[in-house]
């Protein structure tokens, strides 16, 4: 009896090129804009990475950023073209990104205004991570959920992203003054609410104690 | 973790504990999966983009629906509420008016209408709105010129009638102690509901309207100004069945007492007399 060859499905992989994979930002852009693939599979592979851990460090480490990572390379890719040839894509994918975070959490406010989203709670944390873990990184988000979507922002560039406050104020597209108030006002809501935190707090003492993992 | 010397735990602590713990690292297979994505949206023609022309309409659609709701909310309550002052009475918190002088009460509203209460009569204000009041009259005589205006929508209380007016220049006087109404219409119409015509009675211009004892009775006003000058008449005492063209026979029912419901506001079919303002009344 002989077997049917089955049917063999192909799929084009977009392989980085070595020559692109190695290139400078400016030659990296401008391949991209006009549609590389290849260029597009660099820049996946240089900056998804940075861009996920963003959206997750601002969001929240268990919200769905996969899309909001989609979101920011179809944004970069389209405004590429634009990019002055001096610009390094670093600070320019920041930047998107920012404005991508800036408009999730308005729409995610409202979201909870409108009680279509719950707060955060200990059960979004239900993945990975060891309980206490969890328990305070759940703690820590609840209280950044207080904070409006800019303060929040500027927080997160600075404590989660270690951006300065120079970068900070140019990936927000804000002055510099305007920069650091909201560190400053985010600064101190945080500070005051971790320390009213019970749960912060204990996980903070066990992690000062050797106690955390 | 920096936990300082107190046991407040620092803005160091809630670095250290993003920074170990989140990271933005995915493994080989799903990092791959997601620059497929990327590619293929870029190949069919960034479907992100089509995702975000729904987005605006949607948003639009949205907006429309907001202004709508905001333009129909606006029209029902938006605008400004009238205002009124009071002069020769005294207004309480509650908005109860009683007048303090000889020459009575006056309340004048920021849409021109006026209000005046004779010497001893007590009216509340029981409520104001954009276009219009609801004047509660407890006691007393009340000459009101509303103001003609679209959408007006005023109403008197006198015990347990209701005069629904919409721009007209009226008097009311109201006894609660014998439980009398009466309203002269000089200008404009009414409506005036009450337990003898729950449905309402249409007045129009020139018409006395008298309400006492479960029966309702309308005349010219005219005709009752003259009869005002010969012997003042009593209201309790039967109606007068002299005039035929006065009172309706289906509102009117003096085996009853009462004036018939209909569904609409009942409207007497007199012919306006002219306009009269002379208001000899009972004394209280």
């Amino acid at each position: 009896m002989v077997s049917s060859p089955q049917p063999v499905r192909a799929r084009l992989v977009a392989l980085p090129s070595p020559t692109l994979a190695q290139a400078d930002d400016a030659t990296l852009a401008k391949a991209a804009s006009t549609g590389d693939p290849r260029a597009t599979s660099v820049l996946w592979d240089r900056f998804s990475p940075l861009v996920r851990r963003m959206l997750r460090r601002t969001l929240g480490p268990s919200a769905e950023v996969e899309s909001l990572v989609q979101e920011v390379f179809l944004k970069a890719l389209r405004q590429l073209a634009s990019l002055p040839e001096s610009a390094q894509l670093k600070p320019f994918v920041v930047a998107v990104t920012v404005r991508v975070l800036s408009a999730e959490l308005k729409r995610n406010r409202v979201r909870r205004l409108l009680r279509l989203r719950s707060p955060w709670h200990s059960a979004d944390f239900s993945s990975g991570g060891d309980p206490a873990t969890r328990t305070a990184l759940s703690s820590l988000y609840r209280i950044l959920d207080e904070l409006d979507a800019e303060a929040r922002l500027a927080f997160t560039l600075k404590h989660f992203e270690g951006l300065q406050i120079a970068e900070l104020a140019s990936a927000m597209d804000a002055s510099l003054s305007s920069a650091k108030r909201r560190l400053a006002r985010a600064n101190a809501r945080v500070q005051a609410a971790v320390s009213r935190d019970a749960a912060f707090s204990a996980y903070a003492t066990a992690a000062s104690l050797g106690d955390a993992p | 973790m920096s936990h300082g010397e107190s046991d407040s735990p620092t803005l160091a602590d809630v670095e250290a504990v993003v920074r170990e713990n989140v990271s933005g690292h995915v493994d080989g297979d799903r990092h791959e999966q997601g620059k497929q994505r990327l590619l293929a949206a870029l190949r069919q023609g960034r479907p992100g983009v089509a995702r975000q022309a729904r987005r605006a309409l949607l948003a639009a659609t949205a907006l429309g629906a907001l202004a709508g709701g905001g333009l129909y909310f606006w029209k029902q309550h938006g605008s400004a509420r009238l205002t009124y002052e009071v002069a020769g009475g005294l207004l309480s918190d509650s908005g109860y008016v009683r007048s303090n002088g000889p020459s009575g009460a006056q309340l004048s509203f920021s849409d021109g209408s006026r209000v005046d209460l004779q010497d001893g009569a007590r009216a509340r204000i029981a409520a104001v709105d954009a276009h219009g009041a609801r004047l509660a009259i407890e006691n007393g005589h009340a000459a009101l010129n509303v103001a003609h205006l679209p959408h007006a929508a005023w109403y008197v209380d006198a015990g347990p009638f209701v005069i629904q007016v919409t721009g007209t220049q009226f008097d009311v006087d109201w006894s609660s102690y014998d439980d009398t109404l009466s309203v002269d219409l000089h200008e404009g119409s009414l409506v005036v509901s009450g337990p003898p015509a729950p449905t309402g009675v249409l007045l129009r211009s020139g018409q006395r309207l008298t309400a006492h004892e479960g029966r309702l009775s309308i005349e010219a006003l005219e005709q009752a100004v003259q009869v005002a000058e010969t012997p003042p008449p009593m209201l309790d005492a039967p109606l007068p069945e002299a005039d035929p063209t006065l009172a309706d026979p289906l509102l009117l029912d003096p085996s009853l007492g009462e004036a018939t419901a209909s569904p609409e506001p009942d409207e007497l079919a007199l012919a306006a007399p002219p306009k009269a303002k002379a208001k000899p009344r009972k004394p209280h």
